[in-house]
């Protein structure tokens, strides 16, 4: 069985990242898997602008951003198989893959990156009441018929969820020739950004239903029509029913790490990401696995994937080269008021290099806070936020000297402006 | 003219259509949709029951515990999925207890043997199923209790029919049937067959085609039931978990399935033909509140699918298999629990003495009994599959991620007798969009799979359903046909 | 005449007021961007577009485009007709000229990848 030093499992935009990292450290015993036709991952299908203003200074479209790390991937010469699924990972970091070429094949790494990415969650998870027809889909796969095959899934559309892939598509499919008649939201405000909700659904008078929810779906074999409700505190209103007529419902209702390969590898995943637990190294309980970008928790910007899978393709090469120094304390980061949840869930505070990159998502929208850190009775920081909202990750970078004494947990709040 | 037609391709369908090609008969199988089995035979629970609860001396006790006896043999003869993992009916309160001990004498009365069927105290059930609910007081132990995959199942005995010189023809409704002389005729809407024989096995619509013949002989009124389906990872019971049942039904159950998931169901409604598979918001509530009664520590927030079946009641409470007064027309309805354990009792029996006796029919010397091997990717060890691989390199290009179904998979399912022809139908015979992601990744590959190997532009690709395009047009006017 | 609007030059997304009579008078901006994006946006709004345009011989049927900078808001769907009616051949470069002065705009439509 072909060992090598590191198997990177997915090639996107985390894998390409983490991969050129790995290689600028001096490891070049790479296999990078990806299970496409060609490298990219979902950026491929990302037409749209938006990507690149923190990495290159530039608004750039999913694709422009992918071909830069694809040329410099490339130009590397890191090896790697496309059209190639990873069947299984298990503790010892034995992969097991499949293609066309070479059927099943069995490998080990001294190190693993899992950059598997994300997938969307489908009507199944919420339970749609209704008829189940055809005509149900979900954004991410209409985007790849629309942008990549150049199908049209409908004409007649109306969107559940309004997260940016679901605001992205309404403008996208209501260029591409079709009616967008809606978008629901069940929640009070957007699960995207404001800039999509402008030129996305108001540069072309498509209503956003905030508080609402779709109750019913209708349509013998293909869907014809969805009565669309209002809800107070997630309870339909009775007597608040409107009924669309539609070739399409789209779903735009949230997206998950894919971790099909997590229990078998005993990694542990945590609740409120449901992508593995790490540390500031990016490992995951199992010794050498490491996970990044989508896999580990969903981004909204690429640019937080790239920087983040940089970080773990270096620490991956430092434990592959057994440089990691003796790790020390360890404390869990503890996110209260306001966070719904931080990455890294623990750190060690004494092995951290120059700094420590933890992102967070607050629980919320806010304005006006302060976003304090502490440890113990400790005040590390305290950063004034003018604007904070659920749809917008927040990436802090911490300087190595705040921590390196800390022995008590990291705790991360929200509290009223000082 | 043939010698039997069948109406309906579900398990009934498809098991007489087995039989008949055990003998020299011409027999044709009309389905209404566009893939066969894809009615009540499609949702149900999978279930094999023991025959432990249908009333002694009735058809369903009969063929019940004669059917599930059959499936052993038969899953191997026709390579059907098919787990012996027992069953358990819990008790929660004296009442109860009283009724499952009625189940035990009822059982033996029925034919079940003294190994088959045993009552359980509470230790003994928590043991083998820690996550029983705290009330459950005593268990009715059924270890002959079984699973299989109903639409496989049927497919399964379609195609080796098929194979066997049956044959079949979907997306033909039949809708008027003229007694001649010596033979019936059959009309769909665009062709007439004429027949001796016609076996009515038209599921919820047995009545519609039994009122063709002999009008007003039996009602048949629709109940459905809807089911959460729960992810893979879920390990909650290993049995299948019945409550006490009640005048609705089997009840509530909880019933891991083959390929791993759980399966929390049915409800059981009396509703309007076209509410027949449309969940609601009460009925998947229901689901929740009542299995609790049973078992505990169920992780909801790992449902990844809900739908609703629809079984047939018929008015005479009893499955109705017989000639009627109409010569060689033979009603074979109000199927519904225990059904699919009973069908390949009842199908022997349809066409051994209600076919051959009568019409005098020689055996087929030639049937071959064996179904070609399906091949199961993710059941297999590394070697074996590539052994498989170097057969055919389309067993190592793996379409569906979740549930690891290969190329060679899909393509096999769609080219053999009885095959899919609609996205649906791929998932039903491989499991390509069964899984966590419910197609989100793989729905693209699989219909221009289906475009490739049915000869058709990727807009005619069907999901289920006659109108159930997959997409809707190209964009930008493109016309030239491309897959 | 006060007319309220959401700046999109960047994520946080400045509630803006623009006083119509009083040359577009900007306020609520953080940064200098909003302030041009107000007084543009009432006047002569802009976008910039992403689209596809249909391509033959390559990995697939659809090359994605953007335009080289922003158009005028009311020239989309001029600028999608345009796009709809050519077919590439590929190999295409990223950043290759596709369409110059697209609907008399004096913006180019370039690829977003090389196919």
């Amino acid at each position: 069985m072909r060992e090598y030093e590191a198997i990177v499992i997915g090639g996107g935009s985390a894998g390409l990242a983490a991969s050129v990292a790995l290689h600028n450290e001096g490891v070049t015993d790479i296999l990078l898997l990806e299970r496409d036709q060609e490298l990219g991952g979902i950026l491929n299908q990302c037409i749209h602008n938006g990507f690149g203003l923190k990495v290159f200074k530039e608004e750039l479209t999913g694709p422009e951003y992918a071909e830069r790390y694809k040329d410099i991937f490339v130009e590397k010469n890191i090896p790697y198989k496309t059209n190639t699924m990873v069947i299984s990972c298990d503790k010892n970091r034995i992969v097991e893959y499949a293609n066309k070429d070479e059927g099943f094949v069995k490998i080990k790494g001294k190190a693993i990156i899992m950059t598997t990415g994300c997938y969307e969650r489908n009507a199944g998870a919420i339970q749609l009441p209704g008829d189940r027809p055809s005509g149900i889909i979900t954004a991410g796969t209409a985007q790849k018929y629309l942008n990549m095959d150049g199908y049209l899934v409908g004409k007649k559309v109306f969107i559940l969820g309004s997260g940016d892939i679901g605001l992205i598509m309404a403008r996208r499919m209501t260029l591409e020739g079709a009616e967008v008649l809606g978008v629901a939201e069940i929640m009070p405000y957007s699960g995207g950004l404001n800039r999509n909700i402008v030129q996305c659904l108001d540069d072309y008078n498509i209503p956003l239903y905030l508080n609402h929810t779709i109750t019913s779906i209708k349509g013998k074999d293909h869907i014809e029509q969805i009565v669309l409700q209002e809800v107070k505190d997630f309870i339909p209103i009775k007597g608040t029913e409107k009924t669309f007529d539609v070739d399409t419902l789209l779903l735009s209702i949230g997206l998950i790490p894919e971790q099909s390969l997590a229990e078998k590898a005993g990694i542990i995943l945590h609740s409120k990401t449901k992508g593995p637990m790490v540390d500031e190294s990016y490992q995951t309980n199992i010794d050498g696995i490491f996970a990044c970008g989508n896999a580990l928790h969903v981004h909204d910007l690429v640019d937080f994937v790239s920087t983040e899978s940089e970080r773990a393709g270096k620490a991956a090469a430092q434990y592959i080269k057994r440089s990691d120094k003796n790790v020390g304390l360890s404390v869990n980061t503890i996110a209260n008021k306001g966070i719904s949840y931080i990455v890294p869930q623990t750190i060690h505070p004494k092995s951290i290099e120059q700094n420590l990159e933890l992102f967070l998502r607050v629980d919320g929208v806010y304005q006006d806070m302060d976003l304090v850190i502490k440890s113990g009775e400790k005040e590390i920081k305290r950063y004034k936020k003018r604007h904070l909202a659920p749809a917008e990750m927040e990436r802090i970078i911490i300087p190595k000297q705040w921590l390196v004494d800390i022995n008590h947990d990291l705790e991360i709040s929200l509290e009223a402006m000082k | 003219m043939f010698d039997v037609i069948i109406i309906g391709s579900g398990i009934s369908g498809a098991c007489i259509a087995r039989e008949c090609a055990k003998y020299q008969m011409n027999t044709l199988v009309l389905e209404k949709n566009i893939d066969v089995a894809s009615e009540t035979t499609l949702a149900n629970s999978a279930i094999i029951h023991a025959g432990h609860d249908p009333l002694v001396g009735s058809l369903k006790a009969k063929f019940n515990i004669i059917g599930s006896r059959m499936y052993e043999q038969m899953s191997k003869e026709l390579d059907i999925p098919y787990l012996k993992n027992g069953g358990m009916v819990v008790a929660t309160n004296e009442e109860e207890i009283d009724h499952i001990k009625m189940l035990y004498d009822r059982g033996l009365a029925n034919g079940l043997k003294k190994d088959e069927i045993a009552l359980m105290e509470q230790a003994k059930v928590r043991q083998l199923e820690p996550n029983i609910s705290d009330d459950v007081l005593m268990a009715l132990y059924l270890p002959t209790t079984a699973i299989t995959y109903p639409m496989e199942a049927a497919i399964a005995n379609l195609e080796n029919a098929m194979d066997n010189g049956v044959q079949l023809q979907t997306d033909a409704e039949v809708i008027d049937i003229k007694k001649n002389e010596n033979y019936f005729e059959v009309y769909t809407s665009d062709k007439v067959y004429k027949t001796k024989y016609i076996i009515n096995a038209a599921g919820l619509y047995a009545e519609k085609i039994s009122d063709m013949v002999v009008p007003n002989y039996f009602k048949i009124t629709p109940r459905r039931g809807e089911y959460l389906v729960l992810d893979k990872d879920v390990h909650v019971v290993s049995h299948v978990i019945y409550p006490v049942p009640s005048k609705k039904g089997k009840g509530i159950l909880a019933t891991p399935q083959y390929h791993g998931n759980l399966l929390l169901g049915p409800t059981s409604e009396f509703v309007q033909f076209d509410e027949m598979k449309q969940t609601s918001s009460k009925g998947l509530n229901d689901i929740k509140n009542n299995i609790k009664k049973s078992v505990k520590n169920i992780p909801f927030n790992k449902v990844i699918r809900t739908f609703a079946g629809s079984r047939p009641t018929p008015s005479t409470k009893d499955f109705i298999i017989e000639e009627t007064m109409v010569k060689g027309f033979i009603n074979v309805a109000g199927i519904e629990s225990p059904g699919l354990s009973a069908a390949p009792a009842y199908a022997e029996y349809v066409v051994e003495e209600l076919l051959v006796k009568n019409g005098d029919f020689k055996p087929n010397t030639s049937f071959n009994p064996i179904r070609k091997r399906v091949n199961r990717m993710n059941e297999l060890s590394i070697d074996e599959k590539n052994i498989l691989f170097k057969k055919n390199h389309t067993y190592g290009e793996i379409i569906c991620r979740c549930e690891q179904v290969t190329k060679g998979e899909i393509i096999d399912s769609i080219t053999r007798n009885a095959g899919a022809k609609t996205v649906v139908g791929v998932k039903h015979r491989t499991r390509a969009g069964a899984g966590r992601c419910q197609s989100g990744f793989c729905q693209v590959e699989v219909s221009k799979i289906l475009a490739e190997y049915m000869h058709i532009p990727l807009e005619n690709v069907l999901y289920q359903g006659k109108h159930s395009n997959i997409v809707k047009e190209k964009t930008k006017g493109e016309t030239n046909e491309r897959i | 005449m006060i007319k309220t609007l959401t700046c999109i030059a960047c994520p946080i997304g400045c509630h803006l007021e623009v006083d119509v009579d009083d040359n577009y008078k900007v306020t609520g901006n953080q940064c200098k961007k909003g302030e041009y994006f107000g007084k543009k946006e009432l006047q002569n709004p802009t976008r910039t577009l992403t689209s596809t345009v249909i391509i033959q011989g390559a990995i697939y049927p659809r090359l994605p485009v953007k335009t080289s900078d922003e158009i005028p808001k009311d020239k989309i769907f001029e600028i999608m007709n345009c796009l709809n009616n050519i077919t590439l051949k590929s190999p295409v470069k990223v950043n290759q000229v596709i369409i110059e002065n697209v609907a008399n705009t004096g913006v180019n439509i370039i690829a977003t990848r090389s196919m």
